[in-house]
């Protein structure tokens, strides 16, 4: 959210605490100028669940059997070193946890936004 | 004393109470509304204590953790530099219990979070993700990969320093170490460092970045044109970092997306000999096509700094002020530190572009 969109943001805030007498509404209206300020996602799972979701997933017996390899450098993918899960081209991928690939990761998440 | 009074006594003491609780009440919230991530701090560290104890502690101490570290700078990064407006980061833990087709369907990306043990990791693996797809993000679509990589790696250290020696190490060592090794990626780091040292990377450099984000987004790009014109632009600011004192160099930069020039007002002898007509002279003699004009002194000279503006009649408006600490270099070439006060004035004529 830009300067300019969080003083319209502000501006109508401050329209209903002054046009209001209700004070629940008020409440709301904080929170709904809470929930406004721009955030981003960060997806993540927990090492006690990711065996869990690559099995649900299909993927936990290829990676222990080391059929997959990591979409950034081509390494082989084990429990141990996975960084990042996604969907492709109807497909799912997994990259490493090299540096170079969780930026790589970064970069490529950020193309798809 | 008879029950009346002290029934009109009592009632007072309940009012004024009442008042007070609430004053308080409502500053706090405000004051947590506007700044979330102290929240985020205290409930890091409730977790931390207690993740032993609760049912999802630990993963509330992961997240809280990482939210409260990594928004306070997005915050810090707010006030340095208005325009910017980073968004906040918000962990999320996903279910686990979906199908392969949900979980395509969703399109959802994950990244792997080590249990607690490891929360340096997380931090920074978190951190990277963030900075590396987050911070300027329009700008850094159109630049080279080793001026994108340099920006992540250097804006990631300012991250870390103040944060806990072994934190530090573990950027340095997954990395930083790595990231350096490459010529360019390296020598444009450096040369950041010595313009952050002059306290103008953020305020100067970062903006002009966001500056020329937001034309490309409305330009179109010329990548070529781009790469060469930010390694112009960093530069003249390493130049600058590093002149010494009463140095004379380029203070002007005009590109094809960045248009300002850098000017220091409230030389001492300057002020004592001639005043404020010689630098309102100076100033209505810059060309119409600048776009911003950076204006810097010594704190000590921000009312002079001020009338000066104020008496020009420039037709610039004030973007933002800031006061900062710099270190410069003397006659002979050494360091020493200065207060300095920043006043960033942008062309009335030039048309914003946001990304709708």
């Amino acid at each position: 959210m830009t300067k300019y969109q969080k003083q319209a943001v502000s501006k109508e805030l401050f329209h209903q605490i002054f046009t209001n007498k209700n004070l629940f509404y008020l409440y709301l209206s904080i929170i709904n100028y809470h929930f406004m300020i721009n955030k981003e996602n960060l997806n993540v799972i927990h090492d006690d669940n990711l065996e869990t979701l690559l099995h649900n997933l299909g993927l936990l017996d290829k990676i222990k059997n080391g059929e997959i390899k990591c979409k950034f450098c081509s390494d082989k993918i084990t429990i141990e070193n996975i960084n990042g899960i996604f969907p492709q081209g109807g497909d799912i991928k997994i990259s490493c946890d090299k540096p170079k690939c969780v930026k790589d990761l970064s970069s490529f998440l950020n193309d798809k936004l | 004393m008879n029950i009346l009074d002290i029934t009109i006594n009592l009632n007072v003491t309940i009012i004024i109470s009442v008042a007070i609780i609430v004053v308080t009440f409502g500053t706090t919230v405000f004051y947590l509304i506007r700044h979330p991530e102290t929240l985020e701090k205290w409930a890091s560290i409730f977790y931390r204590v207690t993740k032993y104890l609760l049912n999802k502690g630990e993963y509330q101490y992961v997240k809280y953790d990482i939210q409260s570290k990594v928004n306070s700078y997005s915050n810090k990064l707010s006030k340095d530099i208005p325009n910017l407006s980073p968004s906040n980061i918000v962990i999320h833990w996903i279910n686990e219990n979906q199908t392969r087709e949900q979980f395509i369907k969703n399109n959802a990306f994950i990244i792997r979070m080590h249990k607690s043990v490891n929360q340096n990791k997380n931090l920074v693996n978190a951190s990277m993700a963030y900075i590396s797809g987050v911070l300027l993000r329009k700008a850094k679509s159109y630049i080279a990969k080793y001026q994108k990589d340099s920006i992540d790696l250097y804006v990631a250290y300012k991250l870390f320093e103040n944060q806990k020696a072994d934190i530090l190490d573990q950027f340095v060592s997954d990395f930083l170490r790595d990231g350096l090794e490459k010529d360019k990626v390296g020598q444009l780091y450096d040369n950041f460092f010595d313009i952050g040292k002059a306290g103008i990377f953020f305020p100067v450099f970062i903006q002009e970045m966001n500056f020329l984000g937001e034309k490309i987004f409305a330009k179109g790009a010329e990548k070529e044109k781009i790469y060469k014109e930010v390694t112009e632009l960093v530069a003249l600011l390493y130049c600058y970092a590093n002149r010494k004192f009463d140095e004379k160099g380029a203070n002007e930069f005009v590109g094809s997306y960045c248009k300002f020039t850098i000017r220091i007002l409230g030389k001492k002898f300057k002020i004592d000999n001639e005043g404020k007509k010689i630098y309102i002279n100076d100033l209505k003699k810059i060309s119409s096509e600048i776009e911003t004009i950076y204006l810097i002194g010594n704190i000590t000279n921000k009312s002079f700094i001020k009338s000066v503006i104020n008496e020009s009649g420039l037709d610039y408006s004030i973007y933002f002020t800031k006061e900062y600490a710099a270190i410069i270099k003397d006659k002979e070439g050494q360091d020493y530190e200065v207060q300095n006060f920043l006043m960033v004035l942008r062309n009335n004529k030039i048309a914003v572009y946001h990304k709708k």
